[in-house]
């Protein structure tokens, strides 16, 4: 196992070097550099000027030079400067991942919470009419552009809201996107707070979530349910509530830790759709707003910071495979 | 019974939102309290300071103008008036003067009282500075144009400074050296410890010293500025009186259009300005607010100084005849198509200039919906229709290739009522756009294109320069220059460059006058429509008052009132 996990840890330093040219050519082959943008649309800037520019910010050089003094100052911990927020690209890296698990950690979890009970009970009652509604609202979920139910949940919640007209609902009417009120900054106020802009997009988010992981929960236990194991249990007289618990749930579950191991990246990953949506500054709407905004050392940091999780989380997700399924050994 | 019990529950429930929907529409008063204004916009700016150019995003200038203030400013009917200066210099009052070897010199005396908000005195030395900090080499700048034209600055006193001009220059009086102001005492540390990277270090985030009516607060990155009422204020009535009607002004950052709209819609809005809600979907808005006879939000749609155009490249085989560029602007029915797509609110364009424009010619002739004259004009260039209905000459057919920028609704409608009404003439127009980056950083320079149709960014101080001129056409050796026609006529040359050193405003209105009759006629160009900026304000805030020009809504925020 030791001499697996080396192995692959010594397999993940070309493909993060090799991720990062692709990342880097992949940026620069895209026409126009910020100055080229900065420059459209004022007559009044001299050509002159566009040159200086240029040199200042280096986009004169040579690509693979550009390249290299990427990469020796990024091993050194400095994935340069945002043109557009003008902070270094980790501090708002790391400003932005906070603000995304603000939301992805209270959606996964709620997802999580709300998958796995309705999966197992819809596998245990298959063709029953609650399975029925439960496959009915994961496709549903699946289905639906994230945009347009983000939007729907804005009008409802922060611009119709009939039911504030009744006593007592008044707090049911919730902000339209944003990320907190002006000026609650500190204290209980600013959790509170950040609770009533939280709401919409973590329910957003987490019907994205709960959707497959009601589908992925279903399909893995209904595969358990029909093995040998099971109905021995059965037929050894066992309670229904010990066979699901003790013997068909711990082995249905072995997928499933999987792919939530696998979708842990994606938190951190943020969401484009819902965040830009809601007007939540997490790291998604940054990665969108930093390719429009031709501020190459933020996308490029957040990429390659979202490739190296993935690669981690694959890994990690093998070893966890590993340990819990006895079948599975790595020599 | 039961039955009876559901059917009146449900009636309840109807009743009570329909009631609710009715009454549901945000009320016409402030989101958070009297004395505060809250607006969304789209962009979030990089930075505060006056003159990096990371920092010129037009919403940067707009809460710039509410942190920062300057000599002269300007009112919504584009009138100057002092702010800082004691007086506008003229050359009748002798302080602002020709000197031998056509230079200048224009003295302005500054009004006294008026500090930063770290208590320091504004003096002349602040302009001084700023103007250094942007002739500095390494400083990331390109927005030289005016501070260049100055050899140098001196002031006798802290409250006097005269400018010394390389050459005439027609608004030397509208600014010290086209630089702003910035605080000597608290940025030339930081200035000198690294020039190229001065906009990283001050002005993107708190504390960011200003000298104007507002303090910057508050600057939660990515969601909110927040600027609040600078105490020791001297005030400049009426316009910018010392005693503010709103004490805060709270900026918003929503990309999402959809989202600030359900914003205004919900009341969490009070205002929003020109950056905040694209045309088209401000239309939407308003023709939406009236369907529902909403009256607690008040929209205006104000002709700006961007000009929605098509460039003519005149390399082509066809286009480098008048004929056919004429035949061109004859056959499109421009009217028909702003009265279509934009009720109207998006004037047609006859020339380069905006009419708000000193310079604006009314009489310049105008072409209008003719396809008879089209065809005629078509017919006397020598096209003669090919077996497609496609006009040919030499055996080649009239077929131009239209770009603009992809994923822009609007152009895109307005390229295909374009092509169909060319169509009917019997040009052909291939529809091939890209993304901006790819159009504005490539395309264009390149001049790989038949026709083009993009936006200019006028000020209401802009003129032909660079534009038009014969020498500023880029080539594909050297990209550079805006002339992106090639467009070559030697008057119009000739004018253009001699406006900006023309100081008397009736003559250089004339010269202006005469560049486009030549230019009209010539036509390299087809005018299409003024673009409107949508702003907005719910019904109880007074003075919101939009200027259509690149001075922004926040121009006069001091004045700002709700009604009581």
């Amino acid at each position: 196992m030791s001499r697996y996990l080396i192995r692959r840890l010594l397999q993940m330093i070309p493909l993060v070097v090799g991720l990062s040219v692709l990342i880097f050519l992949l940026l620069a082959a895209a026409p126009g550099d910020p100055v080229d943008l900065l420059v459209f649309g004022n007559p009044n800037i001299k050509p002159e000027d566009v040159a200086r520019l240029k040199r200042l910010y280096g986009l004169d050089q040579p690509l693979y030079i550009r390249y290299f003094k990427w990469l020796w100052a990024a091993l050194h911990g400095d994935l340069g400067y945002s043109q557009v927020y003008k902070v270094p690209v980790l501090t708002l890296m790391w400003d932005r991942v906070g603000n995304s698990l603000w939301l992805q950690i209270p959606a996964f979890f709620l997802s999580l919470a709300v998958a796995v009970p309705v999966g197992i009970y819809s596998a245990l009652h298959q063709y029953s009419t609650a399975d029925y509604i439960a496959t009915f609202l994961t496709f549903f979920g699946v289905s639906i552009p994230a945009f347009w139910f983000g939007i729907m949940m804005i009008y409802l919640f922060a611009v119709w809201h009939p039911w504030t007209a009744l006593p007592g609902l008044d707090w049911l009417r919730l902000p339209a996107g944003g990320f907190s009120t002006p000026g609650i900054t500190r204290g209980l106020a600013l959790y509170l707070d950040r609770l009533r802009y939280m709401l919409l997009p973590t329910i957003v988010l987490s019907l994205l979530f709960m959707a497959s992981y009601t589908r992925y929960t279903r399909s893995s236990m209904l595969e358990v349910i029909r093995q040998d194991y099971v109905r021995t249990a059965r037929a050894k007289g066992l309670a229904e509530q010990v066979v699901v618990t003790k013997h068909a749930l711990k082995n249905a579950m072995i997928p499933i830790v999987t792919i939530v191991a696998l979708s842990i990246p994606a938190l951190f990953a943020g969401a484009p759709l819902t965040e830009t949506v809601f007007g939540w500054p997490g790291v998604g709407r940054l990665l969108v707003e930093a390719v429009l905004a031709a501020d190459f050392a933020v996308a490029q940091g957040i990429i390659i910071f979202l490739a190296a999780l993935v690669i981690v989380f694959n890994l990690l997700a093998d070893i966890a495979y590993a340990l819990l399924d006895p079948r599975i050994r790595y020599d | 019974m039961r039955q009876w019990r559901w059917s009146s529950l449900l009636l309840a429930l109807v009743v009570t939102f329909s009631t609710a929907t009715l009454v549901g529409a945000a009320p016409a008063r402030p989101a958070t309290g009297p004395d505060t204004v809250v607006l969304f916009t789209q962009q979030e700016p990089s930075c505060l300071a006056p003159q990096p150019d990371s920092c010129q995003m037009f919403v940067a200038e707009v809460i710039r103008s509410l942190i920062f203030t300057d000599l002269v400013g300007m009112t919504n009917e584009w009138k100057y008036f002092p702010i800082l200066a004691e007086k506008i210099p003229n050359l009748k009052d002798g302080d602002w003067k020709v000197l031998p070897g056509n230079k200048m010199q224009v003295t302005w005396r500054i009004k006294r009282g008026f500090t930063w908000h770290d208590g320091k005195p504004v003096t002349a030395q602040d302009w001084i500075w700023a103007w250094r900090v942007n002739m500095h080499p390494d400083f990331p700048t390109a927005g030289r144009d005016v501070a260049e034209r100055v050899e140098n600055i001196v002031a006798p006193n802290p409250y006097q400074m005269t400018v010394q001009w390389k050459k005439k220059y027609a608004f030397a009086n509208l600014s010290a050296a086209g630089s702003g102001i910035l605080p000597k005492h608290a940025t030339e540390r930081i200035f000198r410890q690294n020039p190229a990277k001065f906009d990283q270090a001050w002005g993107t985030g708190v504390p960011t010293i200003g000298n104007g009516p507002y303090v910057l607060r508050e600057w939660q990155k990515g969601s909110s500025i927040t600027v609040e009422a600078y105490p020791n204020w001297q005030g400049v009535p009426p316009h910018l009186p010392k005693e503010r009607g709103v004490r805060r002004i709270v900026y918003r950052f929503i990309s999402d259009t959809n989202t600030i709209i359900a914003n205004i819609l919900s009341g969490a809005a009070d205002a929003f300005d020109e950056t905040a809600v694209p045309f088209v979907q401000g239309l939407e808005l308003e023709t939406r607010l009236q369907r529902e006879n909403r009256r607690d939000w008040v929209l205006r749609a104000e002709p700006g100084l961007i000009w929605e155009h098509i460039d003519m490249n005149l390399d082509n085989v066809h286009l480098r005849d008048k004929r056919v560029r004429h035949a061109l602007i004859h056959a499109i029915n421009r009217e028909e198509l702003v009265q279509q797509l934009f009720q109207g609110k998006q004037p047609v364009s006859h020339s380069f200039l905006p009419e708000k424009h000193y310079g604006y010619n009314r009489n310049v002739k105008k072409y209008t919906f003719d396809q008879a004259r089209a065809r005629q004009l078509l017919a006397e260039a020598g096209y003669t229709p090919g077996p497609d209905g496609i006009l040919q000459k030499g055996g080649q057919r009239l077929s131009l290739r239209f770009t603009t920028t992809a994923g822009n609704r609007t152009r895109e409608q307005v390229q295909q009522i374009l092509q169909a009404q060319w169509r009917a003439v019997g040009v052909e127009v291939r529809i091939v756009n890209l993304p901006a980056r790819a159009y504005f950083g490539d395309a264009l320079p390149r001049r790989d294109f038949d026709l083009a149709m993009y936006a200019w960014v006028f000020s209401p101080t802009s003129d032909c320069e660079g534009l038009y001129t014969g020498d500023t056409i880029p080539t594909p050796e050297k990209r550079e220059g805006q002339n992106y026609p090639g467009y070559k006529n030697d008057e119009v040359t000739r004018i253009c460059h001699a406006v900006p050193e023309e100081l008397d405003e009736g003559r250089r209105a004339a010269m202006l006058r005469r560049a486009q009759e030549l230019w009209v006629e010539d036509l390299p160009v087809i005018p299409l429509y003024l673009r409107s900026d949508y702003t907005g304000h719910k019904a109880g805030l007074q003075n919101f008052l939009p200027t259509g020009s690149n001075t922004p809504i926040t121009w006069n925020a001091p004045s700002w009132r709700w009604a009581r």
